[in-house]
C-alpha cells in the first residue's frame, strides 16, 4: 500500500511535467496525487466500491486544490488535473475493451457502465465542492 | 503588429493574451474573464468578449472611437499549464497597475517562447509516469522495466507526431495501436511472467483524457455551455480512438498468437 501511495505520488509529478507545470508546484501537484490516490485505496480496503471510494476522493482533492490555488494564487486546474489523474478510469476502460475482445457482452456492458460511473462521479465532485459554497455567497446583481 | 491607437494596441495585447491561453488548455471561463478584465481596466464603456475553444471575438465600445473587434481563431491546442500560471499573474499585474502596457506585451512574447521542460525530459518522464501507473495497478517489477520502456516509446512517438499538426485523435490512435503491439511482442518474448493489465494501463494512463475532462466539467460549472459540452465530446472521442487502438493491435495479437 505504501508502494502504491509512493508510486502515486512520483506518476503524478510525471504528470505534471509533461503538462508544463512550473517546477515550484511539482511537489505540491505528487503530494496532492498521492493524497487523492490513498484516500481511493483507503475506501477500497474498508469495503467501499470503487464508485464511492472514487467520489470521496476526488471530493478532497478537488477542497485541497480550491484551498492551494487560493493560497499560492494559482489556477487551480494545476493541483486538479494533477489529483484527478490517478482516479480517472483507466482500469475500467481498458476491462471494457479487453472484454470486448474476448466476445464477453455481459462483463464488458459492467465495466462500460463502472467507466461512465466513476467519471461521472469525478464530475459530480468537482461540481459539489465547487458550486455548494456559491449558496452562501452575497447575491449581487451585476457579475 | 504596430497599431497606432491606444485602443487596438491594449485589445490586441488582450486578445493574444487569450489565444495563447487557450492553445495551453486554458478552461474557456478563465479566458474569457481574462481578457475580459485586461479590457475592463481601460474603463471603456462597454466590453464583450465571446470564447469557444476554437475562437476568440473581443469587442470594446467607448465615445472616443465608437466600436473595435478582433476575431481570432485558435489551431494547435496543447496543454502547457505553465504559460496558464503566467498568464494569469501577468494579466493581474497588468490589471492592478503595476507593469505598463509595452512591458506586459514583451512579457507576453516572452512567455509565448518559454520552455520549462525540454521535449526530452518530456519524453523521458512519460516513461517513468507510465512505470509507475503500473506499480499502482499491482504490477511486478518485470512489468515496471517494461512500462518503462513501452512507455518512453509512445512518449516519443506521441511527441513526433503531434508536431506534424495531425488530427489529434489519430495520433492518440497510433500511439495506443504502438502500445498494443509492443505489449504483444514482449508477452510472445516472455511469456506469463508479465502482466499485460498493469502494463497497458500503466501506458495509457498519460494519454487519457484527464484534462478535457477536468475542462469540460469546469466549463459546464462555468456556464460555458458551448465549450462543456465539446470538451465532454473531446474526452469521449479520446478515449474511444485510445479504446480502439487498444482493442485492435490486442485483436490482432491474440489470433496471431493463438491465445484466444
Amino acid at each position: 500500500m505504501i508502494l502504491s501511495i509512493l508510486s502515486a505520488f512520483i506518476s503524478t509529478i510525471g504528470f505534471s511535467i509533461l503538462f508544463h507545470v512550473q517546477k515550484k508546484h511539482l511537489l505540491t501537484c505528487g503530494v496532492v496525487g498521492a493524497i487523492g490516490w490513498s484516500i481511493y485505496l483507503l475506501g477500497e480496503s474498508k469495503g467501499f466500491s470503487t464508485v464511492l471510494s472514487t467520489f470521496l476522493a476526488s471530493l478532497l482533492v478537488t477542497e485541497l486544490s480550491y484551498m492551494l490555488a487560493k493560497r499560492l494564487k494559482t489556477p487551480i486546474t494545476v493541483f486538479l488535473i494533477a489529483g484527478i489523474i490517478p482516479l480517472v478510469p483507466g482500469l475500467a476502460l481498458y476491462r471494457t475493451m479487453y472484454s470486448l475482445l474476448i466476445s464477453d457482452y455481459t462483463i464488458a456492458l459492467e465495466y462500460a457502465i463502472l467507466t461512465f460511473e466513476i467519471a461521472g462521479v469525478i464530475a459530480s465532485a468537482i461540481v459539489i465542492i465547487s458550486v455548494f459554497p456559491l449558496i452562501w455567497r452575497k447575491p449581487t446583481l451585476k457579475r | 503588429m504596430n497599431t497606432a491607437y491606444p485602443h487596438e494596441q491594449i485589445l490586441n495585447f488582450a486578445v493574444k493574451a487569450g489565444e495563447i491561453m487557450l492553445q495551453s488548455g486554458a478552461e474557456t471561463y478563465r479566458v474569457e474573464d481574462t481578457i475580459t478584465r485586461i479590457l475592463k481596466a481601460n474603463a471603456y464603456y462597454s466590453v464583450d468578449t465571446f470564447v469557444i475553444p476554437t475562437g476568440i471575438i473581443a469587442t470594446i465600445e467607448d465615445p472616443s472611437f465608437s466600436m473595435c473587434t478582433k476575431v481570432s481563431r485558435v489551431k494547435n491546442r496543447s496543454t502547457r499549464l505553465d504559460r496558464i500560471e503566467l498568464i494569469n499573474q501577468l494579466s493581474r499585474d497588468y490589471v492592478l497597475g503595476n507593469i505598463p502596457l509595452d512591458a506586459a506585451v514583451k512579457k507576453l512574447n516572452e512567455i509565448e517562447n518559454i520552455s520549462t521542460y525540454s521535449s526530452g525530459m518530456v519524453i523521458l518522464w512519460t516513461g517513468i509516469c507510465s512505470a509507475f501507473f503500473s506499480v499502482m495497478f499491482k504490477g511486478n517489477l518485470l512489468d515496471f522495466f517494461l512500462t518503462f520502456i513501452i512507455g518512453v516509446q509512445v512518449g516519443f512517438l506521441h511527441h513526433t507526431l503531434r508536431h506534424k499538426h495531425i488530427v489529434s485523435y489519430f495520433v492518440l490512435f497510433v500511439s495506443s495501436l504502438a502500445i498494443g503491439f509492443s505489449v504483444m511482442v514482449s508477452y510472445y518474448l516472455l511469456g506469463d511472467k508479465m502482466h499485460i493489465e498493469p502494463i497497458v494501463i500503466g501506458c495509457i494512463m498519460p494519454l487519457l483524457p484527464g484534462v478535457a475532462f477536468t475542462n469540460a466539467v469546469r466549463d459546464a460549472i462555468g456556464d460555458e455551455l458551448l465549450s462543456g459540452i465539446s470538451r465532454g465530446v473531446e474526452s469521449l472521442l479520446i478515449a474511444i480512438a485510445l479504446a480502439a487502438g487498444i482493442g485492435v493491435s490486442l485483436n490482432i495479437g491474440f489470433r496471431l498468437g493463438g491465445l484466444l
